[in-house]
């Protein structure tokens, strides 16, 4: 790669930041559970990142690397106790379906229910789910195998039905069923 | 957030993860605050070079967190305690001890090296005095108590040995006085260990400024709470203590209150041993008990 002026990558890298901080932000407060820590934790990502910044190949996905950082960190903090999560026994009563006006209680409701989870399977369903990232992609980042992720995942959803209920995290469709959703066209998720 | 069922619970997941991370504070300036971080932390790289040995482990912590933002209230305390715990430092202490039938309170100020591993605790007003060697501790006997004491009654020694330490059933040691408080650096410990430590705001003295932390500490027998002040330079210089005895099966129920209070850090003033000669070891509890039995059997006579 050839060499770029110390102006040019702190442009590259604040460009960086306005396209996907947000997006990593959201991907943090999911596994931490609230926005004051994620923001700690992805500010404390970036910094490494910023660091890194002059030596990364061009060929390097930024994204990528900002992620493992995010889940090292994160897997480091809770090791440690740094952040200590105080998981909820019970989730409380979530807000009404379709309240729109009441986005922010949905998301705290929500974000409880997977703060009641391992950090395991919180990882796994964060990556697979929010990050559309496929298994061995996980597995490579949690340093685990696919059957782990797999169970993983498995535990992680069926315990999201337990604390949020059926109707918000329904059971798998028969495999006809899901033949028929999947050959919809259109129906794949727009992440934008 | 309805959800159509017949989609399957790996969509519905997804539309719950949107949704809770939909709500994010909307003029977070990431950019900002990475920048900030990375110039403090780039300050801070020089002046490692410039710090002894006593000093490194403590700022090590205080660089990783410069890393990695503000440092939680536990490693900050961890932090200060270690580097507090290494140092030289005068101490005051101000100690009480009640059980179900006694209640002592005293003062004391004193002296630590650390690096010797040496200190010294005088009571004020006359009170005893303690001496630290090693893993050795040497405790005046009250003139009053010289040749009274269970398990010496005729020896006379103005001087009692013991293993520098916590030792269970403490509270059956308190003819010396209330020891369970009376080494500023077994303090500094269980504060490196202490858990459940929170940020409780700002704190000052002669002096210094830093912050105020409370912290919880539990074993078998004890329960240890209390509160930590830190000063800006990393250093503990006030802790206030209340250790609960829960040993409530054998009658060692006691609780004690310490405030103890750090300055003049780097101090080193020569601690000696009293001269062998006029020094006996602590009798075991076992052979206090015995004494005790004893004594009880002779006064019912």
């Amino acid at each position: 790669m050839g060499r770029r002026s110390t102006e040019g990558l702190d442009a590259e890298f604040a460009a960086f930041v306005h396209r996907r901080a947000r997006h990593h932000l959201r991907t943090a407060v999911l596994l931490t559970g609230d926005w004051h820590t994620a923001e700690d934790l992805v500010q404390t990502c970036l910094v490494k990142l910023y660091r890194a910044w002059p030596r990364l190949d061009t060929g390097v996905d930024p994204d990528s690397y900002l992620r493992r950082m995010l889940i090292n960190t994160h897997r480091s903090w809770w090791r440690t106790r740094w952040r200590r999560e105080a998981p909820v026994a019970s989730i409380p009563d979530r807000a009404g379906e379709a309240d729109g006006q009441d986005r922010h209680a949905v998301a705290e409701t929500v974000r409880q229910a997977l703060g009641v989870l391992s950090a395991r399977q919180r990882a796994t369903l964060v990556l697979r789910f929010f990050e559309d990232l496929p298994e061995a992609q996980v597995a490579d980042l949690l340093g685990c195998s696919v059957g782990t992720v797999k169970t993983h995942t498995h535990r992680g959803i069926r315990r999201l039905r337990e604390l949020l209920g059926a109707e918000l995290v329904p059971e798998a469709p028969g495999p006809e069923l899901d033949q028929v959703v999947n050959q919809l066209p259109g129906r794949g998720r727009d992440r934008g | 957030m309805s959800q159509d069922p017949g989609r399957g619970p790996e969509h519905a997941v997804r539309a719950l993860l949107e949704a809770a991370s939909d709500d994010g504070p909307p003029t977070t300036d990431l950019l900002h605050e990475v920048r900030r971080r990375f110039r403090r932390r780039r300050a801070l790289v020089p002046s490692l070079a410039t710090l002894g040995v006593v000093g490194v482990l403590a700022v090590a912590v205080a660089a990783a967190s410069t890393v990695t933002g503000t440092p939680p209230a536990q490693a900050r305390v961890a932090a200060a305690a270690t580097r507090t715990a290494q140092e030289g430092y005068r101490v005051h202490l101000t100690t009480s001890k009640s059980t179900a039938s006694h209640r002592f309170s005293g003062t004391a100020v004193g002296v630590f090296d650390p690096a010797r591993r040496t200190g010294r605790l005088v009571g004020e007003d006359g009170g005893p005095e303690s001496r630290y060697v090693g893993d050795v501790v040497y405790r005046r006997v009250p003139a009053r108590l010289i040749g009274r004491l269970p398990g010496d009654p005729k020896r006379a020694c103005p001087w009692i040995a013991q293993e520098r330490g916590f030792p269970e059933g403490i509270s059956e040691l308190a003819e010396f006085g209330i020891r369970a408080m009376q080494d500023p650096q077994q303090a500094l410990n269980w504060v490196r260990s202490a858990g459940e430590v929170r940020e409780q705001g700002r704190a000052s003295g002669d002096g210094w400024v830093g912050l105020r932390y409370s912290f919880k500490l539990t074993d078998r027998l004890w329960r240890i709470t209390g509160t930590v002040d830190v000063d800006n330079d990393g250093r503990v210089r006030r802790l206030d203590l209340t250790v609960r005895s829960t040993d409530t099966a054998n009658g060692l129920a006691a609780t004690v209150h310490a405030a103890v209070q750090f300055w003049d850090f780097g101090v080193r003033e020569p601690v000696m041993a009293p001269p062998a000669g006029q020094v006996c070891r602590m009798p075991t509890p076992e052979a206090m008990k015995r004494e005790r039995e004893r004594f009880s059997k002779a006064t019912r006579r």
